[in-house]
């Protein structure tokens, strides 16, 4: 009781819940007034086409093929590209950790720094490096691999690429900070007792950086369906993802119902993200 | 097994950063269309990008939406966010999660919301609306890093200022803010980055002639043929990588991040 | 209320949610004394001295000080200094700063206050040190300065939470003097938190031995380690031998009984009596013992004995006869050099 005079003391500073209500009002009834209400209502809204509480609006953005399709496709896409960084990220992580103590700070910062560049800039270098005659076409014709440039940018397959580049830094960063608690020489006492590299990622390093995945997991799902950029400027309208026709309706066509039908999935799928980030969070300090 | 890890690590690498480089080369090229690899070298296209007047004017939007939305950020968010840690009150961790509730959902959605129930019906001027969507998109940010510099605060120190003779008011300006100070600068250029890269809601909320730079980039990505995009972008790496290097060795950046 | 009642607690409760951690306080505080708040770890002591410091609210009760009633008045309108355990010095600022911060808040003139400063680091032996930064000095230049950043605003009242305790035992000791000469010198009230029993008797005036929220025992040093009021204080004095008298017999908390041929010679309020290993007497008295162990300590000679009360440690000088282990001994218990005690726990 004594040690924690901490919050029996502030119990008497703060002396009035006024001055605390003072402090942080501002700010609770800014995002309440500029967010939370606004995001409410459009999302009741989709419930509301007519006035009358229905679901039609969800009907009619199901039963749309073009817009199933960007659902699908929205999925999909999430999926691939989690799983490409999980792989990437697994292999850039051992690395780094492996590395020198001195190298892996640099490693580390080298890997945030792509995250503050802006990220129109970071799409539209793809631009120029998928392009007809960007880069990796001009490469493969100089090498005489093939005759006509292929088209890679505006296809779902540019947007992989894009992604991946845009959300690996996010799964790293996680990784790193799981592998790094892991207990030391687990993976030579893995070895020692006979496991070959499979097993010993299966087995030993994936149950205990589990913790580290799903954070970065869902950090990249979570922004890889949400993301309006890349799948814009490298997949193109032809191949729309939730993002993309959620902007075109709006912008295009006007079809506000259908738009806030995809903001609502959105929506719900960045809440169920987030809802597993706290859980993990939660366990986490709960074992700590 | 080492120098597996670090083949693997440099092509990995160069996958994130080369294409950078690829920009960075391309801004160069000294011909009339985008061409990689680029001859002629000069800068005539950086020079081009510097002296346009839509895009100089652009550039001045998208700075001052970030320095007014990152003011307005900290504004509400210090406060809020010293009242949460030190006074601890009841629901604190239900408030924390209300602040931090923007950076849950994406741009395009707070975008969008604001657009159709916000900006329209109370037809609010193209800045106005994009100010108060960026603040609201960089509140989260504000009170995150901000809270991290003040868990770090001693409550004693207050207490002896108090002691002293200090009004709360005068505590604060005196003892807290000086000691959080690196927090709040690294809580400022993390929200002016966010905001001056940001374009899902500043797609929705921009009007005619009112561009922000990204989003006049995206939208003329597909109608310019020259290496302007690439110029700019080149100029915007450049710019945020001197601001991130400056931060870390001024401030240890990476240590609110 | 009169002045020589400087400071008065009056039934002071204080209370965490349903816990109650202080419970009805009475205590007077003389101008220019120096009392001591003694006591383990949770009995209240710091809380009791943050209450008094403003920075905490009483549940109930009063506190005066120099006769006004200071109960619901803002801490920084008290004048009431607190030197923390932890120093607690502004980081950001110098030595002197962290010494002016106070008095540019009572609007002294800047030359005053430079004056003040001066005169204030050289008492404390840190002069020419006004330059640093706090994190440039050792524990022992920083544990003065947060004195001297108390002091120096002349505060009615000084309190001290544990100051000495983040010292090693040879600065510690000096620094007891420092302070001692220090309050002597400027006169200044002082309440001394502190767990420590030594640094308590050494340096105050009186001595408040707290348990569980209340005040066991209030008297100078002398009286409390001589004449400890109760087994707990009794225990905490270095009286390991504590034993409840029922029906002219000892008890021990095993159950165990012997006979006290000077029972009668009490007073009914005594309730208990405590020994002191150094006066237990070994190789002749009424009663008998085992040696269990003999441990010598250089200047004494430490011995457990097996007796009807169970084990007792007992203490004698290293040059008095030494007696082996599994002896059967003959041991007294002298009323002289007992303490009474007025509770039985």
């Amino acid at each position: 009781m004594e040690r924690d005079g901490g919050s029996l003391t502030t119990r008497a500073m703060s002396a009035s819940g006024r001055a605390v209500a003072i402090l942080v009002t501002p700010a609770t009834a800014y995002v309440t007034l500029a967010f939370l209400l606004p995001v409410a209502v459009l999302i009741a809204g989709t419930f509301q086409p007519n006035g009358a509480l229905s679901v039609s609006g969800y009907a009619r953005f199901f039963s749309e093929p073009l817009y199933l399709e960007a659902l699908w496709r929205t999925i999909r896409i999430g999926v691939v590209v989690t799983a490409i960084c999980i792989a990437l990220g697994y292999a850039m992580a051992l690395a780094i950790v492996g590395a020198k103590a001195s190298a892996r700070g640099q490693l580390i910062g080298l890997t945030i720094l792509p995250l503050m560049i802006s990220p129109v800039a970071r799409t539209y270098a793809w631009v120029v490096v998928l392009g007809h005659s960007g880069l990796l076409n001009g490469l493969l014709v100089a090498l005489g691999l093939t005759d006509q440039p292929f088209r890679i940018l505006f296809t779902e397959g540019a947007v992989y690429v894009g992604l991946v580049q845009l959300f690996l830094p996010l799964m790293v960063l996680p990784l790193v900070s799981a592998l790094e608690n892991l207990p030391a020489d687990v993976i030579s006492a893995a070895r020692s007792l006979g496991a070959g590299w499979g097993t010993v990622f299966w087995r030993v390093l994936l149950p205990l950086t589990r913790e580290g995945l799903v954070i970065g997991g869902t950090i990249v799902f979570n922004g890889t369906v949400t993301a309006y950029i890349t799948p814009a400027v490298l997949g193109g309208t032809r191949h729309l993802t939730l993002a993309t026709l959620l902007y075109q309706q709006v912008a295009v066509t006007d079809d506000l119902l259908s738009a806030g039908v995809a903001a609502t999935i959105l929506i719900a799928m960045s809440v169920a993200a987030s809802m597993v980030l706290r859980r993990v969070a939660a366990t986490r300090s709960r074992l700590s | 097994m080492r120098t597996l890890g670090r083949v693997v690590l440099g092509l990995i690498y160069l996958f994130l950063i080369g294409p950078f480089l690829v920009i960075i080369a391309a801004a160069f090229h000294g011909g009339d269309t985008l061409t990689f690899p680029p001859h002629n070298l000069s800068f005539r296209w950086i020079i081009a990008v510097i002296e346009n007047d839509d895009f100089q004017s652009d550039f001045l939007l998208s700075v001052a939406l970030a320095v007014a939305a990152t003011f307005a950020a900290l504004a509400l968010g210090i406060p809020a966010a010293y009242a949460l840690i030190r006074h601890r009150p009841r629901g604190a961790e239900t408030i924390r999660g209300l602040l931090s509730s923007p950076v849950v959902v994406s741009g395009l959605v707070i975008g969008l919301a604001l657009l159709h129930y916000v900006v329209v019906p109370l037809n609010l001027p193209v800045m106005v609306a994009l100010f108060v969507a960026h603040t609201a998109i960089l509140l989260p940010y504000a009170v995150r890093v901000v809270s991290a510099s003040l868990a770090n605060l001693r409550v004693d120190i207050e207490e002896a200022a108090v002691l002293l003779g200090a009004s709360r008011l005068k505590m604060f300006r005196s003892i807290v803010l000086p000691n959080i100070r690196n927090g709040v600068l690294a809580a400022a250029i993390l929200s002016f980055i966010t905001s001056f890269n940001e374009v899902p809601a500043s797609l929705f909320l921009t009007g005619p002639g009112v561009h922000t730079l990204p989003v006049e980039m995206m939208l003329s990505m597909e109608l310019v043929y020259d290496p302007s995009i690439a110029a700019l972008s080149t100029l915007l790496t450049v710019a945020t990588l001197v601001i991130v290097f400056a931060a870390e060795r001024l401030l240890g950046l990476s240590r609110y991040v | 209320m009169s002045d020589a009642d400087y400071l008065s607690l009056q039934r002071l409760t204080l209370a965490h949610g349903a816990a109650t951690v202080v419970d009805a306080l009475d205590l007077t505080v003389q101008r220019g004394e120096i009392v001591a708040l003694l006591g383990p770890s949770g009995c209240g002591k710091t809380t009791t001295m943050r209450a008094i410091a403003g920075l905490l609210n009483p549940r109930s009760g009063t506190i005066h000080l120099g006769g006004r009633d200071i109960t619901h008045i803002a801490p920084n309108k008290r004048d009431i200094g607190l030197v923390f355990q932890s120093y607690a010095l502004f980081p950001h600022l110098t030595v002197a700063e962290n010494l002016a911060f106070g008095l540019r808040l009572r609007h002294l003139s800047a030359a005053e206050i430079a004056k003040r400063v001066e005169a204030m680091l050289e008492t404390v032996d840190l002069a020419g040190m006004g330059d640093r930064l706090p994190r440039q000095l050792s524990g022992g230049q920083q544990q003065r300065v947060a004195l001297a950043r108390a002091i120096v605003v002349e505060p009615r009242l000084l309190l001290l939470d544990e100051p000495l305790s983040n010292l090693d035992a040879s600065l510690r000791m000096e620094m007891r003097g420092e302070l001692r000469r220090l309050q002597q010198t400027l006169g200044i009230t002082m309440i001394y938190v502190t767990h420590d029993q030594s640094e308590a008797l050494a340096l105050a005036d009186r001595v408040a031995v707290m348990r569980a929220g209340k005040i066991e025992q209030l008297a100078d040093p002398e009286t409390v380690f001589d004449y400890p009021s109760t087994p707990f204080i009794a225990r905490f004095m270095g009286f390991d031998a504590v034993f409840p008298i029922v029906d002219d017999k000892l008890e021990s908390a095993t159950g165990g009984q012997m006979p006290y041929g000077d029972a009668g010679q009490l007073p009914v309020n005594t309730k208990a009596l405590a020994w002191r290993p150094r006066n237990i007497v070994i190789g002749s008295g009424p009663y008998r013992a085992h040696v269990i162990l003999a441990s010598y300590l250089g200047d004494t000679v430490e011995y457990l004995l097996d007796t009807p009360l169970g084990e007792i440690k007992a203490a004698t000088d290293a040059a008095a006869p030494r007696h082996p282990i599994g002896k059967a001994v003959a041991f007294d218990l002298p009323l002289a050099k007992a303490a009474r005690l007025d509770t039985a726990h």
